[in-house]
């Protein structure tokens, strides 16, 4: 399956990645988010702005990523942890941008 | 120009990840060696005592990056390869089994080896420690439901250990020394809620109680407390801190003391030789600090990737560590002493954050179930924000508005 990535620098990438693997785990194998806490939902350096499109269509954002997220300067509605999300085939397709490191 | 120097990195863990990408993303086209004893690429440590102790995570997720990332970034990666001696005049290294790898810049990134407990007979069965990979498969193939576990030592990974064994269903009794846990490092509000956590669930925490004695033949059978109680159980896991693995650096003649000692730029008393994560004893603003957590191993390895591609080095940030025990996350910014007096802002149900001011401005933070306040808190350490604690115990006001 493929995800459709843009960068901090605003590059547009097509990524191939795997069902099951987390989103973090594909940029960050790219170095396109510093994942400090390794998947943890310690550190919210994995932050990704999901398209208004695939929103609904990704599993709800628990308690503990919602708090994170909400004090995060950069944040808004269509902040995800990207550790937080386990790719399946129905997210092929699904289209990201990766949010500034605070 | 140095940055066509071949690096060597000795160890593979999170430091020398963190290193090779590092250099790599601030331009060294040089050659990059990795040379480390252990198996495996380099692999993250924290959830050893998490949920990979717990089974919840798969072995390939516990990599820090798959084999095809260091392919890419050209770099060659030597496993299963002990450095067994540092030659600074032919500024080489020599492997265990007699290669030598010439350097122009080393970097030693070999972390630190679980602290042994000298009252363990040596080649007890059914004693265990936790560092590497192999340590946690190890312990949890020798645990099972109702298994009774004494836990020597409630530091960290001491406690996680002890939430994950209960959560497999053991019966476990941690045994501190000091008249309470986590005595160096967390806020008395913090310690005592974390304690809390564990009693609750059935498990035993006794501070103050060291052990005096190990009891068993070939197997370890029971600890007897330094208050003379004796208490049997099946498996004794050795939780009292690591050592750092700084031996090769003092052979070499270099200036070791609690770990390899550096300069802010982590170069150790040779310049051509740096040292980073666990081991590294960084000199900061004439304190000596020695830290262990996933961020100083991140911060120390772009410190030097930045000093070998000659960029500047990355501004400095405040340190901070995680831990997760049950179902309780702490998470803390900034260093405060050991007597620190603490501000204590009450939350609901099982928050709790506390805050250490120096000069009326908050200096650290840790966060008990508290994700929202510790983001606002790194920010406050990092702004060296002066703050009055009147505000901060105010928990009608939110933190962010402060
Ligand atoms: C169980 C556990 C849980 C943890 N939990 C957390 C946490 O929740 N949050 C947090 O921030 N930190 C945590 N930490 C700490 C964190 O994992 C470490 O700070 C970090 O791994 C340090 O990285 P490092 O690269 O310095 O050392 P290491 O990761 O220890 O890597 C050093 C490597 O060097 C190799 N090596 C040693 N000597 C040689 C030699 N002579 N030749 C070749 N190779 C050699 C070793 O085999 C090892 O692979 C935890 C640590 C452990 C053990
Ligand atoms: S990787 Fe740390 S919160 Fe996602």
């Amino acid at each position: 399956m493929k995800i459709n990535v843009t960068d901090r620098a605003g590059n547009a990438l097509v990524l191939d990645c795997e069902e099951g693997d987390r989103l973090m785990d594909v940029l960050a194998e790219l170095d396109l988010v510093e994942a400090t806490c390794g998947g943890e939902c310690s550190c919210a350096t994995c932050q990704v702005y999901v398209d208004p499109g695939w929103l609904a269509r990704l599993p709800a954002r628990e308690e503990l990523e919602v708090e994170l997220l909400d004090e995060l300067l950069n944040s808004n509605a269509q902040s995800r942890l990207a550790c937080q999300i386990n790719l399946e085939s129905e997210m092929d397709g699904l289209t990201v941008t990766i949010a500034s490191a605070e | 120009m140095s940055s066509a120097q071949p690096v060597v990195i000795i160890g593979g863990g999170q430091a020398a990840a963190q290193l090779v990408g590092s250099l790599r993303s601030q331009g060294y086209t040089g050659r990059i060696t990795l040379i480390c004893g252990e198996n495996t690429l380099p692999y993250h440590r924290p959830p050893l005592s998490k949920k990979y102790l717990l089974g919840q995570l798969p072995v390939e997720k516990l990599l820090i990056r798959k084999p095809e990332y260091y392919q890419r970034l050209d770099v060659r990666v030597m496993l299963g390869c002990p450095v067994s001696a540092i030659d600074r005049a032919a500024r080489s290294v020599a492997l265990d089994d007699g290669t030598q790898v010439d350097y122009g810049r080393l970097v030693i990134a070999t972390g630190g080896r679980a602290r042994g407990l000298s009252l363990v007979p040596e080649h007890m069965t059914g004693v265990h420690h936790l560092r590497s990979k192999a340590d946690a498969e190890a312990l949890r193939a020798d645990v099972f439901p109702g298994c009774r576990v004494v836990l020597v030592g409630g530091g960290y990974v001491g406690l996680e250990v002890a939430a994950s064994l209960r959560m497999l269903g053991c019966e476990v009794t941690v045994l501190e020394a000091q008249d309470r846990v986590l005595g160096r490092s967390a806020a008395p509000p913090i310690a005592e809620h974390l304690v809390a956590c564990h009693t609750r669930t059935g498990g035993r925490i006794h501070c103050g109680r060291g052990v005096r004695e190990i009891r068993g033949g070939a197997a370890f059978s029971a600890v007897v407390t330094s208050d003379g109680e004796e208490i049997a159980a099946d498996r004794l896991v050795v939780g009292i801190g690591m050592t750092p693995n700084s031996e090769l650096a003092e052979a070499a003649g270099l200036a070791c003391e609690n770990g390899i000692v550096v300069d802010e730029n982590c170069r150790t008393s040779d310049p051509d030789i740096h040292a980073i994560g666990d081991v590294a004893c960084r000199s900061i603003g004439g304190d000596c600090l020695r830290l262990e957590s996933v961020d100083n191993a991140i911060q120390t390895g772009n410190i030097v990737a930045a000093d070998i591609a000659g960029a500047d080095r990355p501004a400095a940030t405040a340190p901070w560590f995680w831990s997760d025990q049950y179902d309780t996350k702490l998470q803390m910014v900034g260093l405060a002493p050991a007597n620190a007096q603490w501000v204590v802002r009450p939350g609901d149900g099982d928050r709790l954050s506390c805050f250490y001011l120096r000069d009326g401005r908050v200096a650290a933070a840790q966060c008990l179930n508290a994700g929202g306040d510790f983001m606002v808190a790194k920010r406050l350490v990092a702004a060296g924000r002066s703050i009055c604690p009147e505000q901060l115990t105010d928990s009608a006001m939110a933190l962010r508005d402060l």
